[in-house]
């Protein structure tokens, strides 16, 4: 299969939607708001947290928030003080600032992080490290979510990899991404351009 | 609703390629680019470049443009089991990100280069 057209590119799966559990959105976005905005989402690697993170920074900018959206890394795990600074002074009541990866921070530069942006409208994180901010969700996976992201990627063709992707999901210990990019090596469907994809330059607001 | 159209959908390297572009929105728009630019597709990231940009002037809530783009003489577009590369046009609005694509193939023989052919089904 072309790399084009396996459906289990990288350009796919990063555009999965986040697949709720539990809690539906109005019950988080609720939550959200009786923590004043300044939230940790938890979790284990592969378990959603940045899809999470990604889809609630989408829909509370079109409730009118300005979003400031950072990804930190092994590899890039703080900002260089001019750049903090420079984000001190964008950001303002009216802006919320998603991090994701924020347990890469050195502690010092968390600490001095929040203090830059305490006059920001909210601070939203993922990390795996408990105690940065209020818990918003603990981000886990289960067979259910993994079907629903093979139905969203496989257009309703899941059935035919599921007894293989139900032993990945036990190999990597609930880790879908890490699944997805198993599947990526031996799947043999071709589900079809059924969805229209977006932009491949659009650029979010990614500092 | 944004509506693009090439006049060929292969091409060599150094020819240019022609097409034409419609829209009509609810607002004008703030920006309306149309791009040639190629992009990556697969197992590792995305890589992507933007070749070339018109930006639409005057910008109108409904219009069209005839468009041209000399193309360069690569990257050609080719296909793997890890990696593609598509050569695109593209035009997008600012601020909604509307946007239309048309792919393209560019090579010295106008059709898709196939990396290792024995392993694909198709």
């Amino acid at each position: 299969m072309k790399a084009k057209a396996n459906p289990f590119r990288s350009y796919k799966i990063e555009h999965v939607p986040y697949f709720l559990q539990a809690c539906p959105w109005d019950k988080l976005m609720e939550k959200l708001k009786s923590l004043s905005y300044r939230v940790a989402i938890l979790g284990a690697q592969g378990r959603g947290k940045t899809t999470l993170l990604e889809s609630l920074a989408h829909r509370l900018e079109n409730r009118g928030w300005k979003i400031c959206l950072l990804y930190f890394c092994e590899e890039r795990r703080r900002l260089s003080w001019s750049a903090l600074n420079d984000l001190r002074k964008a950001c303002d009541q009216k802006t919320l600032v998603f991090v994701d990866g924020a347990g890469h921070m050195p502690h010092w530069f968390w600490k001095a992080f929040v203090f830059m942006l305490a006059h920001s409208g909210g601070l939203i994180i993922t990390t795996h490290r408990e105690g940065m901010l209020s818990p918003l969700i603990r981000c886990e996976t289960d067979h259910a979510i993994l079907r629903a992201v093979l139905r969203y990627i496989l257009n309703g063709q899941e059935d035919q990899i599921w007894d293989l992707s139900c032993r990945l999901f036990e190999k990597y210990n609930g880790n879908i991404r890490d699944v997805l990019r198993d599947l990526y090596e031996c799947c043999p469907i071709d589900p079809g351009k059924n969805r229209r994809e977006g932009s491949h330059l659009k650029q979010s607001l990614t500092v | 609703m944004i509506d693009l159209t090439l006049n060929a959908e292969s091409y060599r390297p150094g020819e240019e390629l022609s097409g034409y572009a419609s829209w009509l929105f609810e607002k004008v728009p703030k920006k309306l680019d149309i791009r040639l630019f190629w992009y990556t597709q697969g197992k590792g990231t995305e890589d992507a470049l933007i070749v070339k940009s018109i930006p639409v002037d005057p910008l109108s809530r409904q219009g069209s443009q005839e468009f041209r783009f000399p193309l360069p003489k690569a990257p050609y577009s080719f296909s793997g089991r890890l990696i593609s590369l598509i050569w695109a046009v593209e035009i997008i609005a600012e601020p909604s990100w509307e946007s239309a694509r048309k792919e393209l193939l560019l090579s010295p023989s106008g059709e898709e280069i196939i990396l290792l052919k024995g392993n694909y089904e198709s």
